[in-house]
């Protein structure tokens, strides 16, 4: 949406109030919407109390539940027999008569096209100037279903969808506690979202928590749509290539950060919670991570290591070896890699670059191309270019082997921005080994290191708890057995609980 | 939460720190220095040193203790501004020379083992380059860079031990005694300023979260850097036995190219990794310091900015040392030098701090 400097200037001219003239309240209403151009609009004129009390109900299509206007708003009003002694219409009607969660008195026709917006149907009276709003809301969503993008094989199979209050309640069913709080906040000048912040109080720390709300409340911009984009304005560092945030997903990996002192922002239309502070260890972490046994998650985390070192530096090394440092390789492999090289024409940098860009574009073709034709990406990359690539002499067989190696290592990493990062540092290591070798691979990441270990996301520092280091219960490279794990957050003083153990209850089979 | 981010180190940063400064002398041209005099019974020669300078740093750790002051600050209060400003130019003027000669030694083993095409000052230039890189990111992150990296180094420096082991025979380091024991003290002590940064460090007292983990940061990265320096001394003699060692100029080196893991033959390319970014972090630290001490020694609120002129001083000045042998020499007469200034320093600030501690005394 582009911006619409007509559009600000609209909203302040709603800011008129409602006045006992029932004609002009109509028009009010009437002009904010465009009707009769804008046929989202809906009319219904009624009278009640044998004709004595007459009045209009306005909703917008689409945004209420039908069915509880009828119900729970028109049939009341038409059941209605007595007038109220006092005479105060309008109180009566929302303390005793209207029967939805929640009743709004309006004065300001602000309020009222907020309300309306947000799928509450409104009530104006004839000879009053407060008009009532009645929770209606229901917006088009689609049901829970299981994720797409952080599967497990063992753990819960259900994923955030685009309603907050879908998500909210996906969350509050994991943590049945008077302590997780939910704020919400708007954003976006013109054209506002709601943006809610759930932290469980007294673990999440205090001055984090007011961080993260003056950052959401600094945005100065017309428009949030939703998370993703929340999530480039509120991020630590919007040129590097180390990640500040992550979103996911999944309510239960949600709900462990929550438990964790972490803060989880939600928005409507966004199918994930952005959680932050993060530090490299959330981002390494799996979902899985405390579901599986300790052996089988040390397991997987040994692999991910290694997946991530293989992702980033295979290709690099490949090259300085075979450019820079032959006399590393066992003379038997030497020579394989020398015949195979003599009838390629090209650089070795030029053949990995090429096999590697292939490689990327392959993976993004791979997320645009509809799902019909989809299987043909799988035979255009693994068939023509890879065979015929080797067949063709542009490049040699050990290359597709490092490239295919290292693809599919980065598809171990789940996490989008760390998989980019991998995925974009591969590249700089690859020309750094093309100039210098080992000299210039590994000054490079003694550098990386430096730069990552200084970073920080919303003041904590990107390694801890390792660097700098301090206890944690949880484990960061491997994981303790859950039962010696207590409940620490990982950056905060507070704890839950002093010691846990292992329950020693009847026999042990040992 | 956040605790940690007020910018101070711990034991286990600082212990890191000391660990790049002093357990990477294994790999570089200290050996070859101290077979020199130490001949098969060099490896006594750390421990002796160690052992000398052990005494300085005490006094200094109590004096450090009395005051709850950093370096600095000590010698501004207890020698007043002129000449403290003074001692600080001595100081950096040591930690400037061994930066700009050990660099270019560290260059030059680069250029001889690995690199022999390419030109001194583009090695130079990288490896200075990093380590600005490094140090300009503050000393906080110095620490976490070289926890992080530390146990790495360690293991891999260590586990060099199993792959040259067919060709070990410890017999070689007899006669126990080497040259005489005579010989091994005065030289031990002549060269004690080996370890003349643990003095130097006391300036980072500031930066250390509390006095506990300065003393325990230093004395364990110091002990470990000690421990395998003899150590690997103990392998090169045995290894390469005398007097062949002493004609090996770099035996680390020349150990990473024997050892053999199966059937990879050659190893050095992986040390070399684990050297380049030991170096880098090593050099990170020299930078660190010497621009620390010429802020304290102009007066200079700020230090950063003086890290890119002291880098690139120290690449210009480097490269006046046309070849090794120069720089081997040069190095030499730096630690000889320094070990006079370092040792007797903290006796005199003792000293001072005992007589106006006295006058103070006297005056209530």
């Amino acid at each position: 949406m582009t911006k619409e400097p007509s559009s600000s200037r609209n909203q302040t001219k709603n800011d008129s109030l409602f006045t006992d003239d029932f004609q002009h309240n109509i028009t009010l209403i009437y002009e904010a919407f465009s009707y009769p151009t804008n046929q989202s609009l809906k009319t219904r004129q009624f009278s009640a109390l044998q004709g004595t009390m007459s009045g209009i109900l306005f909703f917008l299509e689409g945004t209420v539940e039908e069915t509880t206007v009828e119900t729970h708003v028109m049939k009341p009003l038409y059941e209605l027999s007595d007038k109220p002694e006092d005479g105060k219409v309008v109180d009566m009607l929302a303390n005793s008569v209207l029967l939805t969660t929640a009743i709004r008195e309006i004065v300001r026709l602000q309020d009222a096209v907020h309300d309306l917006l947000n799928g509450n149907c409104l009530i104006l009276l004839e000879n009053e100037k407060i008009a009532i709003s009645a929770n209606t809301a229901s917006f088009e969503k689609r049901v829970v279903s299981e994720p797409t993008v952080e599967n497990v094989v063992r753990g819960p199979k259900e994923a955030f969808i685009e309603s907050m209050a879908v998500n909210q309640s996906l969350l509050r069913r994991q943590v049945k506690d008077s302590r997780l709080i939910c704020e919400n906040m708007t954003v976006g000048d013109v054209f506002s979202n709601e943006v809610s912040i759930m932290y469980i109080k007294g673990i999440a720390d205090d001055k984090l928590i007011k961080e993260v709300k003056q950052k959401v409340e600094g945005i100065q911009t017309d428009v949030i749509q939703n998370l993703s984009i929340l999530e480039q304005f509120i991020e630590s560092r919007t040129y590097s290539l180390v990640p500040s945030t992550l979103m996911t997903e999944r309510p239960d990996r949600a709900t462990s950060f929550l438990l964790g002192g972490h803060i989880l922002l939600l928005m409507n239309n966004s199918p994930y919670a952005l959680i932050v502070p993060i530090t490299f260890w959330s981002l390494f972490h799996t979902a899985e991570d405390q579901y599986l046994r300790w052996a089988n998650v040390n397991f997987i985390r040994i692999i991910s290591i290694l997946a991530i070192f293989i992702a980033i530096f295979t290709p690099s090394i490949y090259l300085a070896a075979s450019t820079f440092h032959v006399e590393m390789l066992p003379p038997d492999l030497l020579f394989a890699i020398a015949a195979t090289r003599e009838i390629v024409p090209i650089p070795v940098l030029w053949e990995i670059i090429l096999l590697e860009f292939t490689f990327e574009i392959l993976r993004e073709a791979g997320i645009r191309i509809p799902s019909v034709i989809g299987p043909t990406i799988g035979i255009v990359g693994a068939l023509i270019l890879g065979q015929a690539a080797v067949q063709a002499n542009l490049v040699s067989p050990i290359i597709v082997i490092v490239v295919a190696i290292t693809g599919l290592s980065s598809f171990v990493i789940q996490d989008l921005s760390l998989n980019f990062m991998i995925r974009i540092l591969r590249f700089l290591f690859i020309f750094i080994a093309n100039f210098m070798g080992f000299f210039g691979i590994f000054l490079a990441v003694a550098c990386t290191i430096a730069y990552m270990s200084s970073l920080k996301s919303f003041n904590v520092p990107f390694f801890s708890p390792l660097a700098p280091y301090f206890h944690s219960q949880r484990g960061v490279v491997f994981r303790k057995p859950v039962w010696k794990q207590a409940l620490v957050p990982f950056f905060s003083n507070s704890r839950y609980k002093k010691k846990v153990s292992n329950p020693k209850v009847g026999s042990r089979d040992d | 939460m956040i605790r940690v981010n007020n910018g101070l180190i711990r034991k286990r940063e600082l212990t890191a720190i000391v660990i790049f400064l002093y357990v990477i002398q294994l790999m570089n041209t200290t050996p070859d220095t101290l077979f020199k005099f130490g001949k098969n019974a060099a490896w006594v020669l750390p421990i002796i040193s160690f052992a000398v300078m052990l005494i300085p740093f005490l006094v200094l750790l109590y004096i450090v203790k009395k005051h709850d002051a950093g370096l600095v600050e000590l010698v501004f209060s207890l020698l007043g501004k002129r000449i403290g400003s003074f001692v600080m130019f001595l100081f950096f003027l040591i930690i400037f020379s061994a930066l700009m000669i050990n660099s270019r030694n560290y260059t030059d083993v680069f250029n001889t083992m690995f690199y022999s095409k390419t030109p001194v000052p583009y090695l130079y230039v990288m490896l200075i380059g990093a380590s600005f890189y490094i140090a300009n990111r503050g000393l906080e992150n110095i620490g976490r860079t070289a926890w992080i990296l530390c146990p790495l180094y360690l293991f891999v420096t260590y586990i060099l031990i199993f792959f040259i082991l067919e060709d070990f025979s410890v017999e070689r380091i007899y006669p126990i005694a080497g040259p005489g024991l005579d010989v091994l003290l005065k030289k031990g002590t002549t060269y004690s300023s080996i370890y003349g940064e643990s003095i130097l460090l006391f300036a980072l007292y500031p930066f250390v979260h509390k006095f506990k983990d300065f003393r325990i940061g230093v004395l364990y990265g110091w002990i470990i850097g000690v421990a395998s320096l003899a150590f690997f001394m103990v392998i090169y003699v045995s290894i390469f036995d005398f007097p062949a060692v002493q004609d090996i100029a770099y035996p680390f080196q020349q150990l990473t190219r024997m050892a053999t893991l199966g059937t990879i033959g050659h190893l050095e390319s992986i040390y070399l990794a684990t050297w380049t970014v030991a170096s880098a972090i090593h050099f990170s630290i020299y930078l660190y310091l010497a621009a620390f001490f010429l802020s304290k020694m102009l007066k200079l609120k700020e230090f950063e900015p003086l890290l890119l002129p002291i880098a690139g001083l120290c690449v210009l000045a480097g490269l006046i040392s046309p070849n090794i042998f120069v720089g081997n020499a040069l190095r030499e007469t730096l630690i000889q030098t320094s070990t006079g200034i370092l040792v007797l320093f903290p006796f005199i600030l003792w000293g001072i701090d005992r007589f106006k501690g006295g006058k103070k005394a006297n005056a209530g």
